[in-house]
């Protein structure tokens, strides 16, 4: 596992959860200006990213791929729901899960399809 | 007693050597296979492998299964194409009368934990859209 494999994952990450999180966050925060809509979105994936990248090999060797990834993907989308929550973002938890799922989907696809 | 002159001397001396040095070590070695050492390799077939050979004289015969194949130089690096299954390697020096041990490479198809790893993103990656559509679609029904 290496740098750049995580820094492939973070963006590819950020290219599907930003938008989702961006158009949440603008609902909730019409009078505050573009710049603070994208940078809280860009922290929403970034608080929770590493600790799913960097823990789900060790946890599944551990538990099984499939607890391991529904015990860090519940971690990220309850975490990145209690952050956009903050902001003020209605249906928080389902625009997370929105957000996580989707990046999950393309990540897995690749994978499945690609790599 | 006859004195031993230099001539004498280095003519006792040569023969003494060429009588004590085992013969072996006097014939030409024969090539050594270093790589691929034993080993399987798990790729859909046929695959090209590279040979790392240690030898004093070139060219090198590469033996597949018994069968002799062309003769190998140091350059271009050498290298051997195996069809899928067992194979035995072996090395003949250049006169052919003297051969390396014998080196065993498996060539398999990918291994069944890799194609579970495919299969299992495939449904990792099914469940993970039907959840981001069903979210997308409750957030669209609220009007969000």
């Amino acid at each position: 596992m290496s740098l750049l494999s995580w820094l492939l994952a973070f963006g590819l990450t950020q290219a599907v959860e930003l938008p989702i999180h961006a158009r949440a966050l603008r609902r909730a925060n019409a009078q505050r200006a573009s710049w603070f809509v994208w940078a809280a979105a860009f922290m929403a994936s970034a608080l929770t990213h590493p600790f799913v990248y960097l823990s789900y090999p060790s946890l599944a060797g551990q538990l099984g791929w499939a607890p391991a990834l529904a015990l860090v993907e519940g971690f990220a989308v309850l975490v990145e729901a209690a952050w956009l929550r903050r902001l003020g973002v209605r249906d928080a938890l389902l625009w997370s899960l929105v957000a996580n799922a989707s990046s999950v989907a393309v990540a897995a696809w690749l994978r499945a399809l690609v790599f | 007693m006859t004195k031993l002159g230099p001539t004498r001397g280095i003519a006792l001396g040569f023969g003494l050597s060429l009588a004590l040095v085992p013969g072996s070590a006097l014939a030409s070695e024969p090539p050594q296979l270093l790589a691929p050492a034993e080993r399987a390799i798990f790729r859909e077939g046929p695959v090209e492998v590279a040979l790392t050979i240690a030898s004093d004289e070139w060219p090198v015969w590469l033996e597949v299964d018994g069968e002799v194949r062309a003769p190998l130089a140091a350059w271009p690096p050498p290298k051997v194409v195996l069809e899928p299954g067992m194979h035995r390697l072996r090395l003949l020096e250049r006169t052919r009368t003297h051969a390396s041990s014998a080196t065993t490479v498996a060539v398999f198809p990918p291994k069944r934990e890799q194609l579970d790893g495919r299969e299992r993103n495939g449904v990792i990656a099914v469940i993970a859209s039907l959840l981001a559509l069903l979210g997308a679609t409750l957030l669209r029904r609220r009007g969000l």
